[in-house]
């Protein structure tokens, strides 16, 4: 897992049985206030002047790398944040009260996980009004993914929060790979232009992260493919929801092609949320707005917006070639003997789906390719075996042949 | 261009031809072509394993590999193109002109020349292999006596006519997939892929365990054959692999008094052979 959900961060690969954790909890104990008592001297002496400016006090506390605990389920939760890289980040502007409302007592007390609706203290610069994340979030609650706006969708426990996709590594003092991140070509030459004029040095470095942030894919293609399919290869999740795993885009020779890192290799936005699309507001494949409906494939596989030309030439029957939905729908339908005999969860649901979205020719199709697969297994399988034994029966025979003629000349 | 002598003596060895110059320039560029294609090709289809990546940083990458891929593809094509024409051209020299010259160019005719081809397997080829079956399971002695070309190398023969005809097919289908699905449905790129790729996998590993195994590595030849480049086998191995076609141009050409015994009976007569020069040493 990436992220934690809010605010804080779990490391789940440091878990602890049960058994062990008492005592494990009253060693940390017993360390933390050595460490902490330690640092606090260590922190008045080396107390950093350029930090932003801390005006809640949080960091009294927060700036100590150890400040982090144990949680219930073993997860280690770090509390510590790195002011300098908190002042470099986008959100370096804002008090931390700003989106975490509420934390008025300490020790903190029903502490909520954090909105990224709420309206922050801030003033967009296009509106001079308080900014906010809720056009977005809006946005995104109508979407597949969301909670559902009015009605609630179901499982909201499998729905991707904002942190899921959006993990900002800048807060994560364990994940953070120096401050300009994985982004390379972030030009330092053109950061110094911009400093030529805006002369405050964090804020031009922080618009200047963010703008090209913003301007190039913040994921390369494999880091995409990851994060979608975190969610989207979990068969029992997606068969809660009716849907079907990604088995098979691994097959494809899209996948192929991010694995030799092709530039403008496709991965799952390309296809699903293509140039004139966007991420928050992705819609299901049946609804007509959606970039692999089947009217608007042409145009995903030929032309994005005149910006991106993959197949220029793409014909409705090359659109309708599916690329790699050959997953449990169409075996559901192609062998439905054998799957109505078994009563998996959510299985009714994945039928009744398949039988409304597949059609006949679909079925037969993917029947052919199984066909094919299957004959290229058995002719490889029966070929080489073949072969070997063959192989094997001849240099044994020919052994013996020549011991038999060396002992004839031998005599 | 050397003339092709069917029976070359040379330092009183005997050197049976097997492949003229033609036949082997062929054969070179499609073992080359073949060779340019899986290596250029197999890294595609074993992504994502060090080898593969490797070797394919060597031959190019992404951008440089998948010319070179259908440079060599066009060329192979080509080939096999040439291939059709020239054995048309030789059966209408060789079959259909005596036909004409009888009168009688008959379909049933013109069937029955195809099936005499000593490349066409025929009955014997099924005796053949039985009588293999026998002798690799010790209930005899003799190997069976080859004809001109055995049931092993027509198999070799005939094999990449199917091969090219499927991965040529389907490599076509996935280049041109524009042109293609304006025919044909789009599930048919998923097909060829799926043709393309396992067909070649078969095609490499009945190359490098069948073919390289019975030129190469096959106990008698080991480390190499050299009939595809020098285009004459050795006396020894014409009576071991083609005894039938051996007694057969021994006959034609002159040497009726030379014929060696076949391979299995060879041992006792050994002595009265090497008098005669035999090239067993």
């Amino acid at each position: 897992m990436r992220l934690s959900r809010g605010d804080d961060m779990v490391y789940p690969d440091f878990q602890f049985h049960s058994a062990t954790r008492g005592m494990v909890a009253v060693f940390l104990k017993l360390i933390f206030l050595a460490v902490f008592g330690l640092l606090f001297l260590a922190g008045i002496v080396f107390a950093q002047t350029e930090a932003a400016p801390d005006e809640e006090n949080c960091l009294i506390c927060h700036r100590y790398p150890v400040l982090g605990r144990y949680d219930e389920n073993g997860n280690r939760r770090v509390y510590y944040i790195n002011d300098q890289l908190y002042a470099n980040s986008v959100h370096g502007k804002l008090r931390c009260k700003s989106c975490h409302v509420d934390l008025d007592k300490i020790p903190h007390e029903n502490v909520k996980k954090v909105d990224c609706s709420t309206q922050c203290h801030i003033k967009d610069p296009s509106s001079n009004r308080e900014f906010s994340h809720k056009n977005m979030v809006q946005k995104y609650q109508h979407s597949v993914h969301g909670m559902g706006a009015g009605e609630p969708n179901g499982f909201p426990e499998d729905r991707p929060t904002c942190t899921y996709c959006h993990g900002n590594e800048t807060y994560n003092p364990y994940a953070y790979a120096g401050f300009w991140g994985k982004s390379e070509e972030l030009s330092r030459e053109t950061l110094a232009r911009c400093q030529g004029c805006h002369t405050d040095k964090t804020w031009t470095k922080k618009i200047y992260a963010h703008f090209t942030h913003r301007m190039r894919r913040r994921r390369n293609q494999d880091e995409i493919i990851k994060l979608c399919t975190s969610c989207h290869e979990d068969e029992k999740k997606m068969e809660r929801h009716g849907l079907e795993a990604v088995s098979t885009f691994k097959d494809t020779f899209h996948w192929t092609l991010v694995k030799y890192d092709v530039q403008n290799a496709p991965d799952c936005i390309t296809c699903h949320i293509p140039v004139g699309y966007t991420t928050h507001e992705i819609q299901p494949r049946t609804d007509p707005v959606s970039p692999v409906y089947k009217e608007n494939r042409i145009k995903t596989c030929s032309n994005q917006g005149g910006i991106q030309t993959c197949h220029p030439a793409a014909t409705m029957k090359f659109a309708e070639g599916r690329v790699h939905a050959y997953g449990t729908k169409v075996q559901l339908l192609a062998d439905e003997d054998v799957a109505t005999a078994k009563t998996r969860e959510g299985e009714p649901l994945l039928m009744a789906r398949a039988r409304e979205e597949i059609s006949a020719e679909e079925v037969f199709h993917y029947k052919v390719l199984s066909w094919i697969s299957l004959i290229y297994k058995i002719l490889i399988a029966g070929v080489i075996g073949f072969m070997s034994v063959h192989q094997l029966l001849d240099f044994r025979r020919t052994r013996k042949k020549n011991k038999k003629e060396a002992n004839h000349g031998g005599k | 261009m050397a003339q092709n002598y069917i029976i070359k003596v040379k330092d009183g060895k005997k050197y049976f031809l097997r492949f003229t110059v033609n036949q082997r320039l062929q054969h070179i560029i499609l073992a080359s072509t073949v060779i340019i294609l899986v290596l250029t090709g197999m890294p595609l289809k074993f992504h994502g394993t060090l080898w593969a990546s490797y070797l394919y940083e060597q031959l190019g990458g992404i951008s440089l590999a998948p010319i070179i891929h259908r440079v060599a593809a066009v060329i192979l094509l080509l080939l096999g193109g040439y291939h059709l024409g020239y054995l048309t051209y030789n059966f209408y020299v060789e079959e259909i002109v005596p036909l004409r010259k009888n009168g009688k160019p008959g379909l049933i005719a013109i069937t029955k020349a195809v099936l005499r081809q000593p490349i066409i397997p025929n009955l014997k080829d099924i005796r053949d292999i039985l009588d293999l079956l026998k002798y690799l399971f010790f209930l005899t002695d003799k190997k069976p006596l080859g004809a001109k070309y055995t049931w092993k190398e027509k198999f070799d023969y005939m094999a990449p006519f199917w091969g090219i005809v499927m991965i040529g097919s389907s490599g076509i289908v996935m280049w041109g997939q524009d042109l293609a699905t304006k025919i044909l449905p789009g599930e048919i790129i998923s097909f060829a892929l799926i043709v393309h790729s396992d067909e070649a996998l078969l095609a490499a590993l009945f190359l490098f365990f069948w073919h390289w195994y019975n030129v190469h590595f096959s106990t008698s030849v080991f480390p190499m054959g050299t009939v595809f480049l020098t285009g004459y086998l050795t006396e020894e191995l014409m009576v071991e692999e083609h005894y039938e076609y051996y007694v057969e141009v021994m006959t034609k050409e002159g040497f009726e008094n030379e014929i060696l015994p076949p391979p299995g009976v060879s041992a006792p007569h050994a002595p009265e052979n090497h008098e005669e020069g035999s090239p067993i040493s």
